[in-house]
Formats: C-alpha cells, sequence, structure tokens
C-alpha cells in the first residue's frame, strides 16, 4: 500500500513516515502542496494523507485537484489543527473520507488509515 | 589652486571608491557567510529530525544514531536546536507518542537546560524555559515556578507563571491562585477558564471561597461557577445580589442567568428599580434570558423608562419572547407598538450621534 503524506511541518512529516513504514506501507512525502500536485500528476497513491493549512497551496486546493481535476478516487485523510471545523467541513464537501485534528496520535491516524482502507475496499 | 584642488578631489573619489569596495566585500561575505550558517544549520535539523523520529519509535537506536545523539548532547547550541525540534513535534502529536518525548525530555537531561533558563536575567529566555516546562507537562517543576512566582515583581511574569501553574496542576493551581496577590485582569480570568476547558477540568474551588477573598477573586468565582454551571451555588450567588460591589452584583446576574436560575426572577424584578442604570441593564439580559412569559408586563414597563440602553434591551426581552412564542396572542398589538418604538430608538441613538 502506498501512502501520499502532504505536511509542511518537516519533523510531523518525518515522524508520520517513520510510523507508517514502521507498520509495512509505502510511503511518499511531498512538503508542500507544489509538489504533491506534481507528484500526484504522474501517479497514483493507494490514500493520501495532507495537512489542511499549508502556504501557497493548501489542503483543500489539492483535495479538489484530485477529486475535480484527476477525478481520482483515492481515499484522502486531512490533517487539521483545533478550530477549524468549517475548513474540514468544507475539505469534506470537496471529497475528503475522514480527519484527524492536530494535536493528535500517531497511532489514531494509523487506526483511520486501516478503517479508511477497510472501507475502500469494502 | 586648480592643481591642489583636482589633486584633492582624485584623492577623495579614490577613497570613496576603496570605502565603497571594502562595504561591497564586507556586505557579499556577509551574505556568503549568513547562506553557509543556514545551509548547515537546515542540514543540522534534517538531522535531527530524523533522529528524533528515529528515537521515538525504535527502543533500540542504530550506533549511527546513538552516535549522532551524542553529537547533539554535546554542545549547548545543538542542544537547544533538538530542545526546539522535540517541543515543535510535541505541540502536534497527542497520546502515547507525546508521552515518549516527554519521558525521553527528563531521561536525557533537556529538563536542565529549560531550569537553567528560569535562572536568567533575561525575561524571554525565562518564558522559553517556562514554556518548555510547560509543554513537556513537567509537574516537577510546579514548586521552582512557584518559588519563582513569589520572588518576582514583574506583572506580567508573574501572570504568565500563574498560567502555567495551573497549566501544569490546574487543581493546585487555581488554590495557588488564592495566595495571588495580582488583580485579576479580564484577560486573565478568561484566559484561565480557556485553558481549564481546554483541560476538561470542572473542579475548581467552591464559590464561597472566591467570594471570601474578594474583588477580581469573587467576579472570577462567578466566572468559574457560570463555567462548571454549577447549579448548587444559586443560592449563593443571590445573596450576591444585596452586595454594595456593582461589578460582583453585575456578574452574579450574568451567572444567574447563564444557571437558568428562574427562581430568583421575582428578586431580580424587586431590585431592578432601585439599581444603577449598569445593573439595571444586566437584569434586563439576565431577565431576557429566563424567556419568562410572566415578565412581559415589567419589560413593557421599562421599555418606557431610564436609558434608551434599558429600553432597548427591555424591547430585546419582549422580542425573545415573540421569538420563543410563549407570548398569547392577544398581547401581539402591543408587541408591534413596542417594534415601532424600537425603530424609533434605533433613529434617534443614530441622530444622536
Amino acid at each position: 500500500m502506498l501512502i501520499h503524506i502532504i505536511e509542511d511541518d518537516i519533523l510531523l512529516l518525518k515522524t508520520l513516515e517513520f510510523k507508517l513504514n514502521k507498520e509495512g506501507y509505502k510511503v511518499v512525502t511531498s512538503k508542500n502542496g507544489f509538489d504533491a500536485i506534481e507528484y500526484l500528476k504522474e501517479n497514483e497513491p493507494d490514500l493520501i494523507v495532507t495537512d489542511i493549512m499549508m502556504p501557497f497551496i493548501n489542503g483543500l486546493e489539492i483535495i479538489s485537484f484530485v477529486r475535480a481535476e484527476k477525478k481520482s478516487k483515492v481515499p484522502i485523510i486531512v490533517l487539521s489543527s483545533a478550530g477549524l471545523e468549517k475548513t474540514v467541513l468544507e475539505a469534506f464537501e470537496l471529497g475528503a473520507d475522514d480527519f484527524v485534528t492536530k494535536p493528535f496520535s500517531p497511532n489514531e491516524l494509523s487506526i483511520r488509515i486501516k478503517k479508511v482502507f477497510l472501507r475502500s475496499s469494502v | 589652486m586648480d592643481i591642489f584642488d583636482s589633486s584633492v578631489l582624485v584623492s577623495l573619489i579614490s577613497l570613496f571608491f576603496t570605502l565603497g569596495s571594502l562595504f561591497l566585500i564586507f556586505v557579499l561575505s556577509f551574505r556568503k557567510i549568513k547562506k553557509i550558517r543556514n545551509a548547515q544549520t537546515t542540514q543540522l535539523k534534517e538531522k535531527c529530525q530524523t533522529l528524533i523520529a528515529e528515537l521515538i519509535f525504535d527502543e533500540k537506536l542504530s550506533p549511527e544514531s546513538e552516535e549522532m545523539e551524542a553529537y547533539f548532547l554535546k554542545n549547548s547550541k545543538r542542544k537547544q536546536l533538538f530542545l526546539e525540534e522535540l517541543m515543535s513535534l510535541h505541540k502536534s502529536l497527542q497520546g502515547e507518542i507525546a508521552s515518549t518525548i516527554e519521558q525521553y525530555y527528563i531521561h536525557r537531561g533537556y529538563d536542565k537546560i529549560s531550569f537553567k533558563k528560569l535562572k536568567s536575567e533575561k525575561p524571554h529566555e525565562i518564558l522559553q524555559g517556562v514554556d518548555e516546562l510547560v509543554e513537556m507537562k513537567n509537574r516537577n517543576s510546579i514548586q521552582i515556578l512557584d518559588n519563582l512566582l513569589h520572588q518576582t515583581i514583574d506583572y506580567s511574569l508573574k501572570n504568565y507563571l500563574m498560567i502555567a501553574i495551573i497549566k501544569l496542576d490546574p487543581e493546585k493551581g487555581l488554590r495557588k491562585l488564592f495566595s495571588f496577590d495580582n488583580y485579576l485582569t479580564d484577560w486573565l480570568q478568561l484566559r484561565i477558564i480557556k485553558i481549564l476547558d481546554e483541560m476538561k477540568f470542572l473542579n475548581p474551588p467552591a464559590l464561597s471561597e472566591w467570594i471570601e477573598k474578594g474583588g477580581s477573586f469573587a467576579v472570577f468565582g462567578c466566572r468559574l461557577t457560570a463555567y462548571t454551571k454549577a447549579e448548587k451555588d444559586i443560592p449563593l450567588l443571590k445573596t450576591l445580589l444585596n452586595k454594595s460591589d456593582v461589578t460582583l452584583k453585575i456578574e452574579a446576574i450574568h451567572t444567574l442567568g447563564i444557571l437558568d436560575a428562574q427562581e430568583v426572577n421575582e428578586s431580580l424584578i424587586k431590585i431592578y428599580f432601585k439599581e444603577k442604570i449598569i445593573v439595571k441593564e444586566a437584569i434586563l439580559n439576565t431577565l431576557a434570558m429566563f424567556k419568562n412569559p410572566n415578565n412581559f408586563p415589567f419589560f413593557v414597563s421599562c421599555s418606557k423608562a431610564d436609558t434608551h440602553e434599558t429600553q432597548l434591551l427591555a424591547l430585546r426581552g419582549i422580542n425573545l419572547l415573540l421569538e420563543e412564542g410563549t407570548l398569547s396572542a392577544d398581547k401581539y398589538d402591543s408587541q408591534t407598538l413596542h417594534f415601532n418604538q424600537l425603530n424609533k430608538i434605533n433613529a434617534t441613538k443614530l441622530k444622536d450621534k
């Protein structure tokens, strides 16, 4: 399973990469929205985990690129901060499948990932 | 004379040219050094981030990572960089991993760096130390922060330390507030309540203790009662209606509204006419929150007396009763009348301004 993580906090990005690698997933990372869209133009991961608040190209734009332009049904999990409920709702309207609020437990994220995979396989 | 002048001019030009070139060389070298340093820091940060990611998930480090960890622990600047990265990751995570980071912070002696900062002469370093201890949930630091709180005379630092203690242990922190000699500003009170809310702490000291301490503490006690929705405090709040302290009285009235203490409805109406305008406004606000249709005649009488503000609040009370649908149909005509009155008042107010 290939997971594409998009997060501008490099340390958090590395931590998630490390954690998900340990759990046996293949992980590709992007530090910003530009890199993410460039990668997604050419590739199709099995799951996308994206931060919402990023400079220049944010998580919402990535979701709408995946759903509206790429017409892909790849599951998307959104990482949001507390107080961004409205933005999360917008993300769901654009086609996100689940969300995790920061601060979060990486174990919780793994459970959500498993759940999303389970749902998409059904 | 001409020859002398031209030679001076040439010397001056060459002097400026030399100075300009030196300045340019200095700026370029400075930029180059800065660029190299930034690149080094970025490289160091990357190494640090990889190491942290490995540290929090692997019980046993590889020999290379162990070497890298020792490299960071050797130098105070690198140690600080590592600590900053650790803190930033901790902010994004919770649960088991966050606890691992907290334990690591203590086991590797990073807490000592934070404690050292508390002794600094520079205020920003003290605050940095406090932030680190709070972020890493170091409860052992409460006594040290408390000692510092009693030693310092800086008003802002005192508030900062008080908030830090509450964040680390809300129960202990709120108790320590009783020996706090700063005035509890509205900002500080709301900040504390926000922290308690984030920590889902619902067991503050009793309202009677805050009232005993008096002043801003009594007001804070009322706000805590409103936050915890402690209905058991309604009788005590009712006694505050007879106090001479206007601020406290207003807060008590407001809290009674939040608690929906319908039983004080009559008491509020009883004291209304002998109170100051600001208290009257608080009473009207609370009565509006009760949405009690029996208050309709009272609102009507208030909508014709005192200031524009009280009249508007009374009309708002009527409006809320209407929205609630608790008024009988025969009173609707008088409602229309009062809404016209409301519009008139608004128009006058705008004209006055």
